[in-house]
């Protein structure tokens, strides 16, 4: 968005050096720091691991409600897909900071997405201005017609998909990835800010008459595919963590200078924070009271989202990741590094990771609440003033814990921007 | 100018020069460091000026607006509200790309403007607003989405292709879109005054919280750190000009090198100021007004402190070469980026301004906040 509530990061000036060096704490060794990087890459491996399992247990529940579709059964794909978001958003802290999971983040988390492209809409569909694809409807065409050129899309699988994935460069033409697939199970939440999400019917899903919007088959296909695009991807990005692989991303990295490693954590650290989490997928929603800039639109997933993303940034800053079978994965930390130099800065920042993730928690209560539960959408309504106040706590929070982050970095030496990027 | 005068007579060792450089120094004292001198003189005579003429800017649109309405067939009315709305765009872009101080609090800027905006959402709001009942006043534009808000909003009730026109303000129905043309440029009016009174010494005074560092300020406890701010300015600025307004709209990749082997993928609808085909004036100001804070407006700015104090003159004459250079560029290009877009024929200009921009980022970039001795930060458009 326009504005660029940009923080300053202080320190680096001539006198600060000095009297650092006049001072003199002792910088982290060499090989402290190399133990974080490592233990950065251990954690990226599994967490990596974990959304590949729970792709997988998706693809599982997918199958079985293709195979004999009921409402059970697109309940529980709804269910594993939920679960599969819940590592992948924790990986996020990795975005940013390593080109290799940026240059392919696109094609799984892509969002907001202009559905038409893939599937039957409401009346009241809009999709950005000059998009070729936005009403598309893969599904429901053997052809597509671009202008000028055709598209044979008659039989819908894994390369169609992953083809026509950005179309015309635009990045709301989304044909693979969560936000494809979460469509394909809910449909679009046509109650605005009102309660309740998407309402797709199983039946769209029904291999015989009884099929409701017409091109079952296809619609089946179309999920199938997207799940197996997602699983590849996974699996892709779990082996580019994976030790002991040969130059895979984990050994390109491992042979930077500790320095521009640690950086790039930082890095990935405070872009998440301010830029995408608080501003992309909180701010812009709030400010323009948007739906349509809702992060988990169709699902109402949002919350989740965000508190996972919040969770994966204190898990680089710790090193630690609980893993999705209960295992706690830690081991060495910038937390550690920055407060073996000094006490107050890690403490500050430990703090505004804390505060944040309580912000968040009050989110998730108040979206998962028993009664009257007030979810993401709803919460951005013109006039929420509790679901502002709601928003805006995490908003602050997440400027206090990139200073927090800014400040850390700069207590061990380190310019975040140094990323040799 | 005292440091620069002073370094020749100290380097000239004799008794004279030492007393009048005793005595210099003395003065020195009395006047602010040259860090402060920096602080005060680039929000007085620089940031200051850009808010007030960015205020009356928008009291003129105001007027304008007011005026039209009261005679909405007027066409000649028209034209002059769309001239003063482009008058305020201008004003805009001179303060667009400050990064501390009133305008991030409670996100003016967004008030303002609103973009990219990827879904069309303003066209929705804007008619869905006018399709309600209630009355329309700035209120009801300050308590509605910050969409229907600002220039972004009036951009598209003064130049969308179906709703921007004379004949939409005719009638019954017209009235009521006259009614929000004002609402919504009174209300620019507010928070473009706002601002401006905000940063006024008899104002809010926020000049003396940026210019008067020290411990007691939680903002800027000292010189470097605000000085840090306005490195972040300018550096956000000229990356937002290069990669948001220019690169992501017309799909260019290849850093400016002039190959380019793929078919032409452009996203004109997320150029800024699409509707009105004023975006190439938009950046030209911007870079104007960037290169006025680099300067303070000839008074004493970033230019002279590195050059005096930092040693740095080589760097500091780089810089406005290069804010010029890209100035020419962009003045180099013909016609609206949003005709030309899809053109290959016009496709060099703006490959050479895409260049430029790229000169003059590493400079900023790599260089200045070296020189300057702070570092930058994260900023929230590094999301995607």
């Amino acid at each position: 968005m326009t504005i660029l509530l940009r923080q300053l990061l202080l320190i680096i000036g001539l006198s600060t050096l000095t009297l650092n060096a006049l001072a003199a704490p002792n910088m982290p060794s060499p090989m402290e720091k190399r133990a974080v990087a490592v233990h950065y890459t251990d954690i990226a491996y599994a967490i990596y691991s974990d959304a590949e399992k729970s792709a997988e247990a998706l693809q599982g529940k997918v199958d079985a409600f293709l195979k004999a579709p009921d409402q059970k059964g697109l309940v529980e794909a709804q269910t594993a897909w939920k679960l599969a978001r819940k590592a992948y958003l924790q990986s996020e802290a990795f975005r940013f900071g390593n080109p290799i999971v940026d240059d392919w983040e696109g094609q799984l988390n892509n969002w907001p997405l202009d559905e038409g492209i893939i599937d039957y809409v409401d009346d009241d569909y809009f999709y950005a201005l000059g998009n070729i694809g936005g009403d598309l409807n893969i599904i429901a065409n053997t052809t597509l017609n671009l202008g000028s050129d055709t598209v044979d899309a008659s039989q819908i699988n894994k390369e169609l998909l992953r083809n026509l994935h950005e179309l015309g460069g635009s990045a709301a033409n989304v044909t693979t990835g969560y936000h494809a697939i979460e469509f394909l199970l809910w449909g679009q939440d046509l109650n605005g800010h009102g309660p309740g999400a998407g309402e797709r019917p199983y039946t769209d899903y029904l291999q015989s008459e009884q099929c409701s919007h017409g091109n079952c088959d296809r619609r089946a296909d179309y999920l199938r595919a997207a799940t197996a695009v997602l699983l590849e991807d996974l699996q892709y990005m779990s082996q580019q963590w994976a030790p002991g692989v040969d130059n895979n991303y984990r050994a390109q990295l491992l042979a930077m200078d500790n320095d521009t490693i640690i950086a790039r954590m930082f890095y990935g650290l405070g872009s998440l924070s301010l830029g995408e989490l608080g501003g992309e997928r909180i701010k812009v929603a709030l400010e323009a009271n948007s739906t349509e800039d809702e992060h988990d639109c169709f699902s109402d997933n949002t919350h989740w989202s965000h508190y996972y993303d919040g969770l994966g940034i204190q898990n680089i800053y710790l090193g630690q990741y609980q893993r999705l079978d209960g295992t706690l994965l830690t081991g060495p930390s910038l937390s550690k590094l920055v407060a073996s130099v000094n006490t107050d800065v890690d403490k500050n920042t430990r703090q505004a990771l804390d505060k944040t993730m309580t912000a968040l928690t009050v989110l998730v209560n108040a979206a998962e609440a028993k009664d009257k539960p007030m979810k993401f959408d709803m919460m951005i309504a013109e006039g929420n003033k509790r679901g502002e106040e709601i928003l805006g706590n995490i908003l602050n929070a997440l400027v206090d814990q990139t200073r927090g982050i800014e400040q850390s970095a700069a207590a061990i030496n380190i310019d975040p921007t140094a990323t040799g990027l | 100018m005292i440091s620069t005068a002073m370094k020749p007579m100290l380097s000239a060792r004799t008794f004279r020069a030492i007393i009048i450089a005793t005595s210099l120094s003395t003065l020195a004292a009395c006047s602010p460091p040259p860090s402060s001198k920096v602080l005060i003189e680039t929000g007085n005579k620089s940031i200051i000026s850009s808010y007030q003429a960015f205020s009356l800017a928008s009291q003129k649109l105001n007027k304008a607006a007011t005026s039209y309405c009261k005679a909405a067939e007027d066409n000649q009315k028209f034209e002059t509200v769309r001239s003063t709305w482009r008058e305020a765009v201008l004003g805009w872009s001179t303060v667009q790309n400050i990064q501390f101080g009133p305008l991030m609090v409670d996100n003016q800027a967004w008030k303002i403007q609103f973009w990219p905006d990827k879904k069309n959402l303003i066209a929705r709001k804007v008619e869905a607003l006018l399709k309600e009942s209630d009355v329309i006043t700035p209120q009801r534009v300050d308590d509605a989405s910050v969409v229907v808000q600002g220039l972004s909003s009036l951009e598209y009730l003064l130049f969308d292709a179906k709703a921007g026109t004379l004949e939409r303000y005719t009638g019954e129905k017209g009235q009521r879109r006259c009614e929000l043309l004002v609402a919504v440029s009174d209300h620019l009016n507010n928070v473009s005054s706002g601002l401006y009174n905000s940063w006024r010494a008899d104002g809010g005074n926020y000049i003396s919280t940026f210019s008067k560092t020290g411990e007691k300020n939680t903002e800027f406890p000292d010189d470097n750190i605000a000085i840090g701010y306005l490195l972040d300015t300018l550096v956000s600025g000229v990356e937002l000009i290069k990669r948001d307004k220019l690169e992501r709209p017309l799909d260019i990749t290849t850093g400016g090198n002039g190959e380019e082997n793929h078919p032409l993928q452009t996203q004109v609808y997320q150029l800024e100021w699409w509707r009105s085909q004023y975006s190439k004036q938009a950046i030209i100001t911007n870079l104007h007004a960037l290169k006025n804070i680099f300067n303070a407006n000839e008074a004493y700015g970033l230019d002279d402190y590195l050059r005096d104090v930092k040693q740095q003159s080589a760097l500091s004459d780089k810089i406005n070469d290069g804010f010029k250079r890209c100035i020419a560029a962009a003045s180099a290009i013909e016609g609206s980026l949003f005709s030309i877009a899809n053109k290959p024929e016009h496709r060099q200009p703006i490959l050479a301004f895409d260049s430029e921009l790229a000169n003059l980022l590493a400079v900023l970039r790599n260089d200045l906040p070296t020189a300057l001795g702070v570092s930058l930060g994260f900023n929230s458009k590094d999301g995607d």
